[in-house]
């Protein structure tokens, strides 16, 4: 391992922008870069839930999914606050019922929103900052109902499917500006998003903890690394 | 996170196997889990070449890909040191050129032997220990060339993708009984396996590798990844 081929980035300095940074499987990833040393933006929709958390290295912000000058204002606040832009971590995401049988398109659409727009907007409102940085990273937190159908709601499948849609495209387009992009994609988490466990025991899903380990261990990994999709298994799938 | 479903299992007194641990990735991993804690039993043709020291928390043994009662007199001495076998990493592989219209059947034969069979008898020889565990883990290091042949020898390839199949297998196989499965596939990594024609630094490195692995072999059961693809260069799949 030589110093210009480090195996590792060092996240010191750098700045990684953060949705639905205030439950789930956001506060977990929040609190697992900052310990690794990253400063952060942190976007949610009542961002005064996460105003402990502000200091130098960390800013709270408002992002409001539904909102399509939302992702702007928080890219612009973040540079200003930061001077760079170094990672994106589309996480914030929603489910709704929405099937064949039944199902109102406005729920579509909703899902359509949080799921797909809003990080295709955050891609586009980071990205020359991203591009700067020469090692950007952009991280989708999809889930394997944007692999493969199993169960739930189709509408979600659909916007999860287009978030994937969204990674592969992204990251084949911004390659060669030293930006990687992966999907990562969990199963059932156990977050308050998941109202019905079903057949399923808590320990048998997976937690946000663990998702958020993936994300570190992403984040960390230099130009020549990369990993287009980490699908994660709490139960047996023969795909993926 | 409860007690009852911690999101990262302790290495503090799980025992891995590494096979290949005494140069380029092998020893990359095998120096990455010893500062995460594990216990470690570490496997080389060479086992001199070793550079963590032996000691209470690591075990050197002479193994040999080649020999088919290696992996067993590897698991065995493994267990008797330790007591248990919590993990397996199959790391040690071989490249050989073997084209179509040219490449001796041996060379062939050679690379499934390394890069098939041998990780087929290890986790034989470790699978009951890994059943008693609990949450045993088998990482595989296999390669792109696995999933899809770019360049470089078909031979080769064709070994990688069959240890891809085996990883498939026994992932299948194994997960009613807590054992979690894993193949980490990386394309060029800078050892000195590296095809000709790749320079350093389109190349992954070996340290890259290990944290990969190391974040995987410390994932719980309820959260498992079947194969991490690792690109240096782009590429639309996988």
């Amino acid at each position: 391992m030589s110093t210009s081929n480090p195996g590792r980035l060092d996240p010191t300095g750098r700045v990684i922008m953060l949705s639905g940074a205030n439950r789930g499987i956001g506060a977990a990833i929040a609190a697992r870069l900052r310990q690794d040393g990253y400063s952060v933006s942190l976007g949610a929709r009542a961002p005064e839930s996460m105003a402990e958390q502000a200091d130098e290295r960390c800013l709270c912000h408002a992002f409001d999914a539904f909102d399509p000058e939302s992702p702007q204002a928080w890219a612009d606040a973040t540079f200003a606050r930061f001077g760079r832009i170094d990672g994106l971590i589309n996480n914030a995401g929603i489910s709704e019922a929405f099937g064949f049988g039944s199902g109102d398109e406005a729920k579509l659409d909703r899902m359509l929103e949080v799921n797909l727009k809003a990080p295709y907007r955050l891609i586009r409102a980071t990205l020359p900052h991203l591009k700067a940085a020469g090692s950007g990273r952009i991280i989708n937190v999809t889930s394997l109902s944007g692999i493969r159908y199993k169960m739930g709601s189709a509408g979600y499948a659909m916007s999860k499917f287009a978030a994937n849609g969204l990674n592969s495209a992204a990251r084949a387009q911004f390659w060669d500006d030293g930006i990687r992009v992966t999907a990562v994609a969990p199963g059932p988490v156990d977050t308050d998003i998941i109202t019905d466990l079903g057949p399923l025991k808590r320990e048998d899903i997976t937690t946000p903890e663990t998702v958020a380990d993936v994300v570190a261990m992403v984040l960390a990994l230099p130009n020549n690394a990369s990993v287009a999709t980490v699908p994660i298994n709490c139960l047996f799938d023969a795909l993926p | 996170m409860t007690a009852s479903n911690p999101g990262r299992l302790d290495p503090m007194g799980r025992v891995i196997m590494v096979s290949g641990a005494n140069r380029g990735i092998g020893a990359a991993i095998a120096a990455r889990l010893h500062e995460d804690g594990y216990s470690l039993s570490l496997g080389a043709r060479r086992p001199d070449d070793i550079a963590i020291a032996a000691g209470d928390d690591c075990h050197h043994q002479a193994f040999d890909a080649f020999n088919p009662a290696s992996p067993q007199a590897w698991a065995d001495a493994t267990v008797a040191k330790f007591g248990r076998i919590d993990g397996l990493i199959n790391n040690a592989g071989i490249a050989a050129a073997f084209g179509f219209e040219d490449g001796d059947e041996a060379d062939l034969d050679r690379m499934l032997e390394v890069n098939l069979k041998a990780p087929y008898r290890l986790i034989r020889a470790a699978l009951p220990h890994l059943k008693a565990a609990g949450s045993g883990r088998i990482v595989t290091v296999t390669s792109l060339a696995g999933m899809r042949f770019k360049r470089g020898s078909p031979g080769y390839a064709m070994s990688k993708f069959a240890a891809m199949g085996l990883s498939s297998a026994a992932r299948a196989q194994f997960w009613d009984d807590g054992i979690r499965v894993t193949a980490v596939a990386p394309g060029p990594v800078n050892t000195d396996m590296m095809p000709q024609g790749f320079t350093a630094e389109p190349a992954t490195q070996p340290e890259t590798i290990a944290d990969i692995v190391a974040t995987v072999i410390a994932m719980p059961n309820n959260a498992s990844v079947a194969s991490v693809p690792i690109n240096a260069v782009y590429e639309p799949l996988p």
